[in-house]
């Protein structure tokens, strides 16, 4: 007999609810929620159309919804006013989340709850007929109710308590849920009432149960705003309400929009390469942050390489991984100029005029670690040479393209950062880099006590402040030569260069690129990868663009990294 | 752990605010959050506190992050005292942010909306002074009816006025509140300092700059 008077009720529930949601998606003003709720419209209808016919009352809540939505102030200060004495109840208790009264923060904040407050009279008097002309007194009394928020606007003093049946369900916020990620909150300390001696009339959010300890626990499935009203056993009147935010997981929020392929600038959203040389093998792989995806723009990474031909022993690896500013209109530009510029150049100083500083290097490297020292001056020197005149052409290269376009290089703003990888005749490597702005490059073998770090990443306190390459001021020898260091060693395990969507991640502070245990972790973390790199399996591209896409929350810009990893086959038999 | 995006929006709950200001702001905060928990960057970093002030200020709502941010009701009484808010908002900033650590990134730098119809009660100079020690991000003032933009204007450039205190203007408020802390969660997504000018998204028709 119950559910028999309740199902009308309940649709009537839906409908109202479904209008309230139509018209905050309406309202939002983003366009995808705006179309949603002209679909809900159609919904609507179709919901109205089954409602029972008590058509006068329905048509008149649908009248107040709009009201409440626009005014929900004198909803609130009316009902609130008319009916202090109607609202506390001494066995409902407040909720732990809140220091502060819960009928009033329900009262006011959820549209949810003042769109209920018309419902209460009829649900609380399933009894009663319906508004039907002949019952005398009811039009009196409806039109009280209904008109309330109207009139309150005119007139603020507090209407007259409109008679018994208007009991405003007790609404308590439970604490927010996640979609997907596990829940749990005790009713039996918010409701003092035995859970035996309460009838809930609206499921809980899917994936969520009551348990007989009294606690709502579970894994959420689907994001939203719930409400289970719940009344006691035997009683025909909805007594309270709880309220549940269930959020979405965030993951399932990021969109995945194409960038435009008709933009001058445009580059492919991912980019792999991998090759290898006689003595190593070495993989890179770029691709489009979250961040980007999100709003189809252009990933702002950038990676060169160049590797010498497979009979080389001694040929040089030229490498370098840049990060085009987010800020800078253009930067996906500036990157990819800067790393083909200095990749180019490079290869003109090292590789097509190999006299010079190859023959230097097996001259001064039989003892590696000692000549790092005590020729300190001398690779300075060579590096500055070499390395200098590089980026200064891909500087060059940058201002060029900004010129032509007769902006300020500025929007091209990009990090760099670039490593020149030599063996020996010696079989000792050599390793000398050129890095600004932020990432990192950095070398680590498990046997070592500590990593080496080719510089210093330059980030502020608080903010993601770093230096930009395209800003150097590279007519100043020692704007150059801070930005040089240079090793040379007998053995590594790899040799990684890195943009911050990489370093963030996996180094969250400057410290812990120096610390060995993080980098310990980030090889294991890796360590797929590098094993397929080192004996130069194919595919070693693809696994490491599949590994980029790790998740960390907060950290969605692009990615990019480059590795080099010794042959393992060339360190034995040497 | 990864960075916080630290909101604090910082109202006006004096006397003047009674009646439709007050709830327009109430469900201005609403929409902020729910709209602010459709965006996975926002709800991934970003964190919210309110703080109230009337006759004196207190943190409502301590910086929580967005998931499981719940608003506060907010009642309107008393005088404006926004000196004492001022100097609340900045102590709970020293407390609340994460400073950066040798293993771990502090949070990014705040954002702060201050928003009041009137002129303060209390020793402003002492709040603003107490203000102005603290690092912020963004920090936007926002006056209606009553309020004095000069005054506004010490606390940050970034002064914006209201054309009147209707529930429409306040909501387009929120509105654009919402989309500020949209577009900083995404810049700091990018690693793009808030503290350089040009953070903001245009203001609607309803908001004056206040020059």
């Amino acid at each position: 007999m119950v559910s028999e008077s309740e199902k009308p009720l309940s649709l009537e529930r839906v409908h109202q609810s479904l209008v309230a949601a139509q018209r905050e998606l309406e309202t939002s003003g983003q366009g995808e929620l705006v179309e949603i709720s002209a679909h809900l419209e159609v919904l609507i209808d179709r919901v109205k159309s089954h409602l029972p016919p008590v058509q006068e009352p329905v048509k008149i809540q649908n009248d107040s919804i709009t009201l409440t939505n626009e005014t929900p102030p004198e909803v609130v200060a009316s009902e609130a006013a008319t009916n202090p004495a109607v609202l506390p109840e001494p066995e409902l208790l407040l909720p732990p989340i809140y220091q502060s009264e819960v009928e009033e923060t329900i009262l006011v904040e959820l549209p949810a709850a003042t769109a209920d407050a018309p419902s209460a009279s009829p649900e609380s008097a399933p009894s009663l007929v319906p508004a039907h002309p002949e019952v005398t007194n009811e039009p009196e009394a409806s039109p009280a109710v209904v008109a309330a928020p109207t009139r309150q606007t005119v007139q603020p003093t507090p209407l007259k308590a409109p008679p018994p049946p208007m009991i405003k369900p007790k609404s308590m916020r439970l604490p927010n849920g996640n979609a997907t990620r596990a829940y749990s909150a005790a009713l039996g300390s918010v409701l003092k009432i035995p859970l035996e001696r309460l009838e809930f009339l609206d499921p809980w959010p899917a994936g969520l149960s009551l348990s007989e300890q009294g606690s709502v626990a579970g894994t959420p499935e689907v994001a939203g705003e719930y409400v289970v009203r719940w009344r006691r056993v035997g009683e025909s009147a909805v007594e309270g309400e709880f309220l549940l935010t269930i959020n979405a997981d965030p993951r399932s929020l990021w969109k995945d929009l194409p960038s435009d392929r008709s933009d001058p600038f445009w580059k492919e959203d991912s980019d792999k390469k991998q090759g290898g040389s006689a003595v190593a093998n070495v993989v890179a792989a770029s691709v489009r942050g979250r961040s980007h995806a999100h709003v189809g723009s252009f990933r702002d990474d950038d990676f060169g390489m160049h590797l010498p031909p497979e009979d080389d022993s001694n040929g040089w690896h030229l490498l370098c991984v840049a990060d085009g500013a987010g800020s800078a209109k253009s930067s996906r530009r500036g990157s990819q100029v800067a790393c083909n510029v200095i990749i180019e150049k490079l290869k003109e100083l090292l590789v097509d005029s190999p006299e010079g500083l190859a023959a230097e290097l097996d001259a001064r490297s039989r003892e590696a670690e000692e000549s790092e020292k005590a020729d300190s001056a001398f690779w300075t020197r060579t590096l500055y040479h070499v390395l200098g005149t590089a980026v200064g052409h891909a500087q060059a290269a940058v201002r060029k393209e900004a010129d032509a376009l007769g902006v300020s290089i500025k929007e091209f703003s990009t990090t760099l950062l670039v490593s020149i990888v030599r063996r020996t005749t010696k079989n000792a490597w050599f390793v000398g880099t050129y890095w600004v702005g932020d990432g990192a490059i950095g070398m680590w073998s498990p046997e070592w006590a500590a990593p080496k770090l080719f510089g210093e990443p330059e980030t502020g306190e608080y903010a993601g402040q770093t230096t930009f390459f395209t800003s150097e001021d590279l007519s100043r020898a020692e704007t150059v030569q801070k930005r040089l260091r240079y090793t040379l060693v007998q053995d590594f395990g790899f040799l990684a260069l890195m943009t911050d969507g990489i370093s963030d991640p996996k180094f969250p502070t400057e410290q812990m690129l120096k610390m060995p245990a993080a980098w310990a972790t980030f090889q294991e973390d890796i360590n797929a990868v590098l094993t397929a790199l080192a004996p130069g399996q194919p595919n070693t591209d693809q696994q490491l663009l599949d590994w980029m896409d790790f998740w960390s929350a907060g950290n969605h810009d692009d990615r990019t990294l480059l590795l080099l990893v010794p042959r393992a086959a060339e360190v034995e038999t040497n | 752990m990864s960075r916080r995006l630290p909101i604090y929006l910082v109202l006006d709950t004096s006397g003047s605010m009674s009646g439709e200001p007050i709830v327009a702001v109430q469900s201005g905060v609403q929409m902020l959050v729910s709209s602010l928990r459709q965006d996975p960057q926002a709800l991934e970093t970003a964190c919210l506190s309110v703080i109230t002030f009337d006759s004196s200020a207190r943190q409502v709502v301590p910086l929580t992050e967005l998931g499981a941010f719940q608003e506060p009701p907010l009642q309107a009484t008393g005088t404006t005292a926004m000196g004492d808010a001022l100097k609340m908002v900045a102590s709970c900033a020293e407390r609340e942010i994460r400073k950066s650590t040798p293993e771990m990134k502090g949070d990014w730098k705040p954002l702060v909306f201050i928003m009041t119809d009137g002129l303060p009660t209390d020793d402003f100079a002492a709040g603003l002074a107490a203000f102005k020690k603290g690092k912020w991000g963004i920090v936007v003032a926002c006056g209606v009816d009553g309020a004095d933009d000069s005054l506004l204007k010490q606390i940050t450039e970034t002064t914006v006025m209201l054309k009147d205190s209707d529930p429409g203007t306040l909501k387009a408020f929120f509105k654009w509140v919402s989309s500020s802390i949209a577009k900083a969660s995404a810049s700091v997504a990018n690693n793009i300092d808030l503290s350089k000018g040009d953070q903001l998204p245009p203001p609607p028709p309803e908001i004056v700059v206040a020059v």
